[in-house]
């Protein structure tokens, strides 16, 4: 039966879809902070591959702990960029990307 | 309960990060200006340049096989800290005439360093992301250090949301591995690499290397994933243009040169026919685009993705000498262009113009020394004898002509000829066009002393290469042992 | 752990998905309707609403956030450590203290330039 089991290869597709969509986001979306959140889809992407393979194939906890720091990066990524945006939007009053097109060439 | 921890193995990154703190307490309690905070951090990468020739020749694994120290990565280590170096020095004016309260400056410059030291030390794939992020996470403000430039931010959101894309794309592509081979060690997945069998067929693991391959080239800015480069560079304060172009180019490559080395053994056919596209593309478009610039860091930016195409010659070439020649040319790099940048920021005013080309122009009358100084970086990007960027080619290329792709250093070197168009014409107009009047400050003491320093090292590398050449032979033998 | 029923999540889906539609429905269909200017109006704890609702926060907010989720997610850091701190003895304890003091340093540096400064 189709729903009767998850195996590894569900995380996958799982992962894989989510990877898609944050790629979807970034690719479509023009305002700064909604690019950031297809980019953190990304990066949760690659934490379930991590977590859910380290239950079922490792011996250790790498991948858990793994997750562990790269939700911490994520974090720290997402902390930079609205500094960032923020002092942008103080000189430019907007957080379109769009909009940020002086430098060209 | 028993450890496996031998601090020596991350002595000069323990150097580096004491620094960093020192520095910190110093900026946090010290008034306006800034520059004592700059020496403070001159002192430290100093003495990590230091620690770093006191360790040559120890191989240390540890931490669990998270970081080694070898050869290889102490090599790694003095390029980036002479880069560091170089960009401390020649930004000790710099930053105290930009902003009031800039200390920071140096903060974020130790901390990427440290990010870097651990890319190209790390052994587990968990340490490579957590350099290459500390590394980008602390260049993203920097780019944007100088806040009330507008083209400051721009480029430093414009690198960050890109960045961030590479940083996804790194971090599927070892959790993909990590679904197929349960380990993110770098040895571990060697080993399993070189037994099984079929590997090559796998669809996961495939995936998992080509998104590898794809980060790494997003922050090494190969074409096609170099779009940020351009605006990020010509964005960017330009002692940081500089810093990036050397360092942050170094340590991206060194990463990757290790994980072709230990891991990508068994992918050498699919990666190296990747490589060899990606680098093709590479030395041409950024050759091709850099023609057409009218600013120079602009100009210089889309030199350095031509140079990466360079670099990536010798990786394609997979012998030990390739790879070799791959670290000779991002040591020569590293002189070349944070002496070049010494010397754009010192043309740079203060609302952040003054890099234009005919900025340059009639330069020569009131600086002769600086021109002629300038000439010469232009002439080793460009690989003319007896300067460091020609030997760096040189063996680049030769590497590559031994393994077999003639064609590709054949295509390599028409690029380089058209390349000399665009760095002559900085020497032309430096020489034989009128200056539009120009107020005269003297060269900063820092400044000069920067680019002296970047001077000594391309003509050092240009003229005696063999010693520089064997100590990265040495290096790349360290990894393959 | 690989034979996990789908079938129960499924049947869980569907009842809390219909209880929520069904209460939505339900009380559009039987509670009364009194239509008056107060009741359109926005509900904001039984206070009048003041001014537009869209409107910018000022940046020392961002600024205290950015502070609180730098040291917030630090804190992921200490949940392994904690599993493990008896096994691993007054090692550890030195271990967690280096980390805590690098945090403190960048806390303090924060102080000092004026981050969680109000006015």
């Amino acid at each position: 039966m189709l729903l009767s089991t998850i195996t590894l290869s569900d995380y996958l597709v799982l992962s894989g879809l989510l990877f898609s969509i944050g790629v979807f986001g970034v690719l479509t979306r023009k305002n700064a902070i909604a690019v950031l959140m297809g980019i953190e889809l990304m990066l949760n992407a690659a934490n379930i591959n991590l977590v859910a393979f380290s239950k079922f194939i490792d011996t250790g906890l790498n991948g858990q702990i793994f997750a562990l720091f790269s939700i911490v990066i994520a974090a720290a990524e997402v902390a930079v960029a609205l500094a960032i945006v923020i002092s942008i939007y103080k000189t430019t009053r907007t957080i379109d990307l769009d909009k940020e097109d002086t430098l060209k060439g | 309960m028993h450890f496996d921890l031998n601090y020596s193995a991350i002595l000069p990154q323990i150097i580096i990060g004491v620094t960093l703190f020192i520095s910190a307490t110093i900026d946090a309690f010290s008034s306006a200006r800034k520059w004592p905070v700059g020496i403070i951090t001159l002192f430290g990468i100093g003495a990590g340049i230091s620690s770093a020739v006191y360790l040559w020749g120890s191989n240390i694994v540890s931490f669990s096989q998270m970081v080694s120290l070898d050869e290889f990565s102490l090599l790694l280590f003095i390029t980036v800290m002479i880069a560091g170096f170089i960009t401390v020095l020649v930004s000790l004016k710099y930053v105290d005439d930009m902003e009031p309260d800039g200390g920071h400056f140096y903060l974020l410059l130790l901390s990427s360093l440290l990010g870097m030291m651990f890319l190209v030390s790390a052994t587990n794939l968990i340490v490579i992301v957590l350099g290459l992020e500390l590394m980008s996470l602390s260049i993203y403000p920097l780019v944007g250090f100088t806040r009330d430039r507008q083209i400051s931010l721009e480029g430093a959101m414009k690198y960050l949301i890109l960045g961030a894309i590479a940083t996804a794309f790194l971090l599927y592509g070892i959790a993909l591995i990590y679904s197929v081979l349960g380990t993110t060690n770098l040895y571990t997945i060697a080993r399993i690499l070189s037994t099984a069998q079929h590997m090559t067929g796998n669809l996961v693991m495939m995936a998992g290397v080509a998104f590898i391959l794809i980060g790494f080239s997003f922050k090494v800015a190969l074409v096609p994933f170099h779009a940020w480069t351009p605006d990020a560079y010509q964005g960017a304060p330009a002692p940081i243009t500089g810093f990036m172009a050397a360092a942050v180019k170094a340590a991206s490559f060194g990463a990757i040169i290790k994980v072709v080395i230990i891991v990508l053994q068994s992918f050498h056919v699919p990666v190296a026919e990747a490589l060899w596209w990606l680098s093709a593309v590479t030395m041409f478009t950024g050759n091709i685009i850099a023609v057409m610039q009218k600013n120079v860091k602009r100009m210089l930016a889309y030199s350095s993705i031509a140079h990466a195409g360079y670099v990536v010659v010798g990786l394609v070439s997979g012998t030990a000498f390739g790879m070799s020649s791959a670290v000779f040319y991002l040591l020569s790099y590293t002189f070349t262009i944070t002496g070049s940048f010494a010397i754009i920021t010192y043309l740079e005013k203060n609302d952040g113009t003054g890099s234009e080309l005919s900025d340059f122009s009639g330069l020569a009358k009131e600086h002769p020394i600086l021109s002629l100084i300038m000439a010469v970086f232009m002439l080793s990007l460009a690989g003319i004898p007896p300067t460091a960027g020609f030997m760096a080619k040189l063996y680049v290329f030769s590497a590559a002509i031994k393994s077999g792709y003639i064609g590709l250093a054949i295509f390599g070197i028409l690029t380089s000829v058209i390349s000399l168009y665009y760095y002559l014409r900085i020497v032309y107009a430096m020489y034989f066009e009128e200056s539009e009047g120009r107020t005269d400050t003297p060269v900063p003491a820092g400044i000069a002393a920067g680019v002296f320093i970047a001077l000594w090292g391309v003509i050092q590398l240009g003229i005696l290469p063999s010693d520089i050449m064997n100590f990265a032979m040495q290096s790349i033998q360290s990894l393959i042992h | 752990m690989q034979n996990y029923n789908l079938i129960n999540i499924a049947i869980y889906a569907v009842i809390i998905i219909g209880f929520a539609v069904i209460t939505v429905l339900l009380s559009a269909l039987v509670g009364p309707k009194a239509k008056s200017n107060e009741k359109l109006s926005p509900y904001e704890c039984g206070v009048e609403p003041v001014g537009n609702a869209r409107f910018s926060f000022p940046v020392k907010y961002y600024v205290i956030a950015l502070m609180f989720l730098i040291f917030d997610v630090e804190v992921v850091f200490m949940y392994p450590w904690a599993i493990i701190v008896r096994a691993l003895g007054a090692f550890g304890m030195y271990e967690m203290g280096v980390f805590i003091f690098i945090v403190l340093v960048g806390f303090v540096y924060a102080w000092k330039k004026g981050a969680f400064e109000w006015e």
